[in-house]
Protein backbone atom coordinates (compact mmCIF):
# COMPACT_ATOMS: atom_id res chain seq x y z
CA UNK A 1 0.00 0.00 0.00
CA UNK A 2 1.10 3.05 -0.67
CA UNK A 3 1.42 6.30 1.31
CA UNK A 4 -0.18 9.15 0.45
CA UNK A 5 2.13 12.01 -0.36
CA UNK A 6 1.80 15.97 0.89
CA UNK A 7 3.19 18.81 -0.16
CA UNK A 8 5.63 19.54 2.47
CA UNK A 9 7.23 16.04 1.04
CA UNK A 10 7.99 17.74 -2.77
CA UNK A 11 10.16 20.00 -4.42
CA UNK A 12 11.42 20.78 -7.92
CA UNK A 13 13.83 17.76 -8.66
CA UNK A 14 12.77 14.95 -6.71
CA UNK A 15 12.71 12.19 -8.74
CA UNK A 16 9.84 9.98 -8.91
CA UNK A 17 11.07 5.84 -8.18
CA UNK A 18 11.04 4.31 -11.22
CA UNK A 19 8.27 1.88 -12.55
CA UNK A 20 9.30 -1.01 -14.65
CA UNK A 21 6.46 -2.37 -16.91
CA UNK A 22 7.05 -5.97 -19.33
CA UNK A 23 3.64 -5.78 -22.02
CA UNK A 24 2.60 -9.56 -22.48
CA UNK A 25 0.20 -10.32 -24.82
CA UNK A 26 -2.56 -11.05 -21.71
CA UNK A 27 -2.39 -7.30 -21.19
CA UNK A 28 -2.89 -6.04 -24.62
CA UNK A 29 -5.78 -8.61 -24.61
CA UNK A 30 -7.04 -7.40 -21.34
CA UNK A 31 -6.80 -3.85 -22.74
CA UNK A 32 -8.64 -4.39 -25.68
CA UNK A 33 -11.04 -6.07 -24.03
CA UNK A 34 -12.25 -3.46 -21.53
CA UNK A 35 -11.92 -0.78 -23.80
CA UNK A 36 -13.83 -2.60 -26.39
CA UNK A 37 -11.15 -1.97 -29.06
CA UNK A 38 -10.90 -4.76 -31.75
CA UNK A 39 -8.52 -3.42 -33.84
CA UNK A 40 -6.18 -6.51 -35.00
CA UNK A 41 -3.02 -4.97 -34.77
CA UNK A 42 -3.42 -5.36 -30.46
CA UNK A 43 -4.00 -9.25 -30.84
CA UNK A 44 -3.06 -10.70 -34.46
CA UNK A 45 0.53 -10.83 -34.75
CA UNK A 46 -0.17 -11.82 -38.62
CA UNK A 47 -2.12 -9.00 -39.27
CA UNK A 48 0.59 -6.47 -37.03
CA UNK A 49 3.27 -7.99 -39.47
CA UNK A 50 1.43 -6.87 -42.50
CA UNK A 51 1.90 -3.09 -41.39
CA UNK A 52 5.64 -3.66 -40.91
CA UNK A 53 5.44 -4.27 -37.69
CA UNK A 54 7.51 -7.39 -35.53
CA UNK A 55 4.43 -8.35 -33.30
CA UNK A 56 1.03 -7.23 -31.56
CA UNK A 57 1.64 -3.62 -30.38
CA UNK A 58 0.94 -2.30 -27.28
CA UNK A 59 -2.24 0.31 -27.08
CA UNK A 60 -1.26 4.11 -27.12
CA UNK A 61 -3.22 4.73 -24.79
CA UNK A 62 -1.35 2.29 -22.19
CA UNK A 63 1.53 3.67 -22.99
CA UNK A 64 -0.42 6.83 -21.34
CA UNK A 65 -1.61 4.95 -18.10
CA UNK A 66 1.41 4.07 -17.27
CA UNK A 67 2.84 7.37 -17.09
CA UNK A 68 -0.09 8.30 -15.04
CA UNK A 69 0.50 4.59 -12.59
CA UNK A 70 4.32 6.07 -12.16
CA UNK A 71 2.56 9.23 -10.42
CA UNK A 72 0.25 6.95 -8.76
CA UNK A 73 2.90 4.53 -7.32
CA UNK A 74 4.16 7.55 -5.86
CA UNK A 75 1.56 10.07 -4.54
CA UNK A 76 -0.80 7.41 -3.95
CA UNK A 77 -3.52 5.51 -5.76
CA UNK A 78 -6.31 8.23 -4.71
CA UNK A 79 -4.07 11.36 -5.40
CA UNK A 80 -5.86 14.18 -7.65
CA UNK A 81 -4.74 14.76 -11.07
CA UNK A 82 -5.93 17.96 -12.26
CA UNK A 83 -4.11 17.49 -15.99
CA UNK A 84 -2.46 15.15 -17.79
CA UNK A 85 -0.56 15.27 -21.65
CA UNK A 86 0.72 12.71 -23.25
CA UNK A 87 2.85 11.66 -27.12
CA UNK A 88 2.50 8.76 -28.42
CA UNK A 89 6.46 8.39 -29.83
CA UNK A 90 7.34 5.12 -30.80
CA UNK A 91 5.77 1.62 -30.79
CA UNK A 92 6.00 -1.11 -27.86
CA UNK A 93 5.59 -4.82 -28.28
CA UNK A 94 5.37 -7.87 -25.46
CA UNK A 95 8.72 -8.14 -24.59
CA UNK A 96 9.87 -5.22 -24.12
CA UNK A 97 11.17 -3.38 -20.82
CA UNK A 98 9.72 -0.33 -20.70
CA UNK A 99 10.85 2.06 -17.93
CA UNK A 100 8.65 4.46 -16.73
CA UNK A 101 10.55 8.14 -14.51
CA UNK A 102 9.43 11.08 -13.66
CA UNK A 103 10.90 14.33 -12.25
CA UNK A 104 9.10 17.33 -9.89
CA UNK A 105 9.54 20.63 -12.28
CA UNK A 106 7.45 23.13 -10.87
CA UNK A 107 5.64 23.51 -7.27
CA UNK A 108 2.50 26.35 -7.54
CA UNK A 109 0.60 26.61 -4.02
CA UNK A 110 -0.96 23.68 -3.97
CA UNK A 111 -0.24 21.97 -7.61
CA UNK A 112 2.95 19.96 -8.34
CA UNK A 113 3.97 19.75 -11.86
CA UNK A 114 6.19 16.29 -13.60
CA UNK A 115 7.81 15.39 -16.58
CA UNK A 116 7.12 11.55 -17.14
CA UNK A 117 8.74 9.74 -19.53
CA UNK A 118 8.36 6.14 -20.82
CA UNK A 119 11.40 4.74 -22.65
CA UNK A 120 12.04 1.04 -23.73
CA UNK A 121 15.52 -1.37 -23.36
CA UNK A 122 17.31 0.42 -25.83
CA UNK A 123 16.98 4.17 -24.09
CA UNK A 124 14.52 4.96 -26.91
CA UNK A 125 11.63 7.29 -25.76
CA UNK A 126 8.30 5.39 -26.36
CA UNK A 127 5.71 8.35 -24.59
CA UNK A 128 6.62 11.23 -22.83
CA UNK A 129 4.09 13.11 -21.18
CA UNK A 130 3.34 15.68 -17.93
CA UNK A 131 1.12 15.37 -15.33
CA UNK A 132 0.08 17.89 -12.55
CA UNK A 133 -1.57 16.85 -9.76
CA UNK A 134 -3.12 18.59 -6.45
CA UNK A 135 -1.15 17.81 -3.24
CA UNK A 136 -2.45 18.14 -0.01
CA UNK A 137 -0.59 19.90 2.88
CA UNK A 138 -0.31 18.28 6.03
CA UNK A 139 -2.59 18.88 8.99
CA UNK A 140 -1.74 21.43 11.10
CA UNK A 141 0.74 22.88 8.45
CA UNK A 142 -0.30 26.43 6.96
CA UNK B 1 -8.30 11.05 -54.59
CA UNK B 2 -6.97 8.53 -52.02
CA UNK B 3 -8.54 7.17 -48.80
CA UNK B 4 -6.38 9.60 -46.92
CA UNK B 5 -7.98 12.70 -49.10
CA UNK B 6 -10.92 11.41 -48.72
CA UNK B 7 -11.25 10.83 -44.90
CA UNK B 8 -9.49 15.12 -44.85
CA UNK B 9 -12.21 16.06 -46.95
CA UNK B 10 -14.58 14.45 -44.80
CA UNK B 11 -13.37 15.54 -41.49
CA UNK B 12 -12.93 19.00 -42.78
CA UNK B 13 -16.65 19.07 -43.55
CA UNK B 14 -17.50 18.05 -39.99
CA UNK B 15 -15.23 21.19 -38.61
CA UNK B 16 -16.75 21.76 -35.23
CA UNK B 17 -19.94 20.05 -35.51
CA UNK B 18 -20.64 18.66 -32.13
CA UNK B 19 -22.57 15.00 -31.60
CA UNK B 20 -23.97 14.50 -28.46
CA UNK B 21 -23.28 10.56 -27.28
CA UNK B 22 -25.32 8.77 -24.59
CA UNK B 23 -22.47 6.31 -23.49
CA UNK B 24 -24.86 5.27 -20.58
CA UNK B 25 -22.73 4.44 -16.91
CA UNK B 26 -20.02 1.95 -16.43
CA UNK B 27 -20.28 -0.71 -13.48
CA UNK B 28 -17.19 -0.78 -10.12
CA UNK B 29 -16.56 -4.50 -12.40
CA UNK B 30 -15.52 -2.28 -15.57
CA UNK B 31 -13.34 0.06 -13.56
CA UNK B 32 -11.91 -2.61 -11.36
CA UNK B 33 -11.17 -4.77 -14.83
CA UNK B 34 -9.68 -1.62 -16.60
CA UNK B 35 -7.12 -0.99 -13.43
CA UNK B 36 -6.18 -4.94 -13.29
CA UNK B 37 -5.45 -4.54 -17.14
CA UNK B 38 -3.49 -1.87 -16.88
CA UNK B 39 -1.51 -2.99 -13.83
CA UNK B 40 -0.97 -6.57 -15.41
CA UNK B 41 2.76 -6.12 -17.27
CA UNK B 42 3.72 -3.38 -14.07
CA UNK B 43 7.02 -5.61 -12.25
CA UNK B 44 9.50 -4.16 -9.73
CA UNK B 45 7.50 -1.62 -8.32
CA UNK B 46 9.24 -0.04 -5.36
CA UNK B 47 5.93 1.80 -4.70
CA UNK B 48 4.09 -1.79 -4.35
CA UNK B 49 0.56 -2.61 -5.82
CA UNK B 50 -1.96 0.32 -6.23
CA UNK B 51 -5.29 -0.39 -3.74
CA UNK B 52 -7.61 2.36 -3.37
CA UNK B 53 -10.63 2.46 -5.44
CA UNK B 54 -10.69 5.52 -7.82
CA UNK B 55 -11.42 5.03 -11.30
CA UNK B 56 -8.33 5.37 -13.51
CA UNK B 57 -8.17 9.19 -14.68
CA UNK B 58 -7.61 7.56 -18.16
CA UNK B 59 -10.32 4.98 -18.35
CA UNK B 60 -13.24 7.63 -20.25
CA UNK B 61 -10.90 8.57 -22.99
CA UNK B 62 -9.17 5.12 -23.68
CA UNK B 63 -12.56 3.44 -24.02
CA UNK B 64 -12.87 3.18 -27.68
CA UNK B 65 -16.88 1.95 -28.57
CA UNK B 66 -19.04 2.78 -26.47
CA UNK B 67 -22.48 0.40 -25.94
CA UNK B 68 -22.37 -2.72 -27.74
CA UNK B 69 -20.71 -1.48 -30.88
CA UNK B 70 -20.94 -2.96 -34.34
CA UNK B 71 -21.27 -6.29 -35.78
CA UNK B 72 -18.39 -8.33 -36.68
CA UNK B 73 -19.12 -7.88 -40.21
CA UNK B 74 -19.61 -4.35 -39.90
CA UNK B 75 -15.88 -3.98 -38.99
CA UNK B 76 -12.77 -2.88 -41.38
CA UNK B 77 -10.60 -5.74 -42.49
CA UNK B 78 -7.97 -4.08 -39.09
CA UNK B 79 -10.56 -4.95 -37.11
CA UNK B 80 -11.42 -1.15 -36.55
CA UNK B 81 -15.08 0.27 -36.67
CA UNK B 82 -15.85 2.13 -39.49
CA UNK B 83 -16.39 5.47 -37.92
CA UNK B 84 -15.08 5.68 -34.50
CA UNK B 85 -15.29 9.81 -34.37
CA UNK B 86 -18.63 11.61 -34.30
CA UNK B 87 -20.15 10.32 -36.82
CA UNK B 88 -16.97 10.94 -39.50
CA UNK B 89 -15.90 7.53 -41.34
CA UNK B 90 -12.28 7.06 -41.82
CA UNK B 91 -12.92 3.58 -43.15
CA UNK B 92 -9.47 2.16 -45.32
CA UNK B 93 -7.40 4.45 -42.96
CA UNK B 94 -4.10 2.58 -40.88
CA UNK B 95 -5.08 4.75 -37.47
CA UNK B 96 -2.80 5.54 -34.48
CA UNK B 97 -3.26 7.78 -31.16
CA UNK B 98 -0.83 10.39 -31.51
CA UNK B 99 -1.25 11.62 -27.89
CA UNK B 100 -4.19 13.10 -25.38
CA UNK B 101 -4.15 16.60 -23.73
CA UNK B 102 -6.77 16.04 -20.61
CA UNK B 103 -8.20 18.37 -18.22
CA UNK B 104 -9.64 16.10 -14.90
CA UNK B 105 -12.44 17.93 -13.37
CA UNK B 106 -14.18 14.46 -11.36
CA UNK B 107 -14.14 11.18 -10.93
CA UNK B 108 -16.22 8.99 -13.31
CA UNK B 109 -19.48 7.93 -10.60
CA UNK B 110 -19.60 3.97 -11.14
CA UNK B 111 -23.44 3.44 -12.13
CA UNK B 112 -24.26 6.73 -13.23
CA UNK B 113 -25.44 7.69 -16.66
CA UNK B 114 -23.15 9.80 -18.86
CA UNK B 115 -22.97 11.88 -22.33
CA UNK B 116 -20.30 12.65 -24.62
CA UNK B 117 -20.03 15.49 -26.73
CA UNK B 118 -17.31 14.99 -29.65
CA UNK B 119 -16.08 17.12 -32.46
CA UNK B 120 -13.41 17.04 -34.78
CA UNK B 121 -11.30 20.43 -33.85
CA UNK B 122 -8.51 20.08 -36.32
CA UNK B 123 -7.59 18.03 -39.48
CA UNK B 124 -4.34 18.86 -41.58
CA UNK B 125 -2.80 16.96 -44.28
CA UNK B 126 0.73 16.36 -44.36
CA UNK B 127 3.41 14.43 -46.57
CA UNK B 128 5.03 11.65 -44.44
CA UNK B 129 8.37 9.72 -45.68
CA UNK B 130 5.77 7.42 -46.63
CA UNK B 131 2.83 8.96 -47.85
CA UNK B 132 0.33 11.35 -47.15
CA UNK B 133 -0.42 11.61 -43.56
CA UNK B 134 -3.84 12.63 -41.86
CA UNK B 135 -3.59 14.52 -38.56
CA UNK B 136 -6.97 14.41 -36.81
CA UNK B 137 -7.72 16.66 -33.47
CA UNK B 138 -10.59 15.08 -31.62
CA UNK B 139 -12.27 17.00 -29.29
CA UNK B 140 -14.34 15.12 -26.17
CA UNK B 141 -16.26 16.11 -23.36
CA UNK B 142 -17.50 13.49 -20.65
CA UNK B 143 -19.76 14.74 -18.03
CA UNK B 144 -22.86 12.99 -16.03
CA UNK B 145 -26.12 15.01 -14.68
CA UNK B 146 -24.08 17.05 -11.93
CA UNK B 147 -21.16 18.46 -14.35
CA UNK B 148 -18.05 17.84 -16.91
CA UNK B 149 -16.07 14.79 -15.89
CA UNK B 150 -13.51 15.25 -18.13
CA UNK B 151 -12.16 17.37 -21.22
CA UNK B 152 -10.24 15.07 -23.77
CA UNK B 153 -8.30 16.82 -26.86
CA UNK B 154 -6.68 13.87 -28.50
CA UNK B 155 -4.35 13.61 -31.60
CA UNK B 156 -5.35 10.30 -34.47
CA UNK B 157 -2.82 9.92 -36.99
CA UNK B 158 -4.07 8.13 -40.43
CA UNK B 159 -2.28 6.95 -43.46
CA UNK B 160 -3.76 4.88 -45.94
CA UNK B 161 -3.58 1.05 -46.14
CA UNK B 162 -0.92 -0.68 -46.80
CA UNK B 163 -1.07 -1.85 -50.55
Amino acid sequence: MTTALHLEDVSVGIKLPELVVRPTPITLFRFSAVTWNPHRIHYDAAYAATEGYPDVLVHSHLHGCWLIECVRAWAGSDVRLTSFSWQNRRYAVPGDVLTVSGEVTEVDNDLVTCDLREVNQDGETCAPGRAVLRLPRREGES
Amino acid sequence: MTTVEQAFATASRALGEVTRVELGSVSVRDLGRFQVAVWGSVQDSAAGPLDGTRPHPLFLSSVLVWGAGPPESALLPDGNAPDPFAGVSLGGLRLMGGGQELTMHRDVVSDTPMVMEVSIADVTLRQGRSGPLLVLVVQRRFSDATGPLLDCRETFLGRDEVA
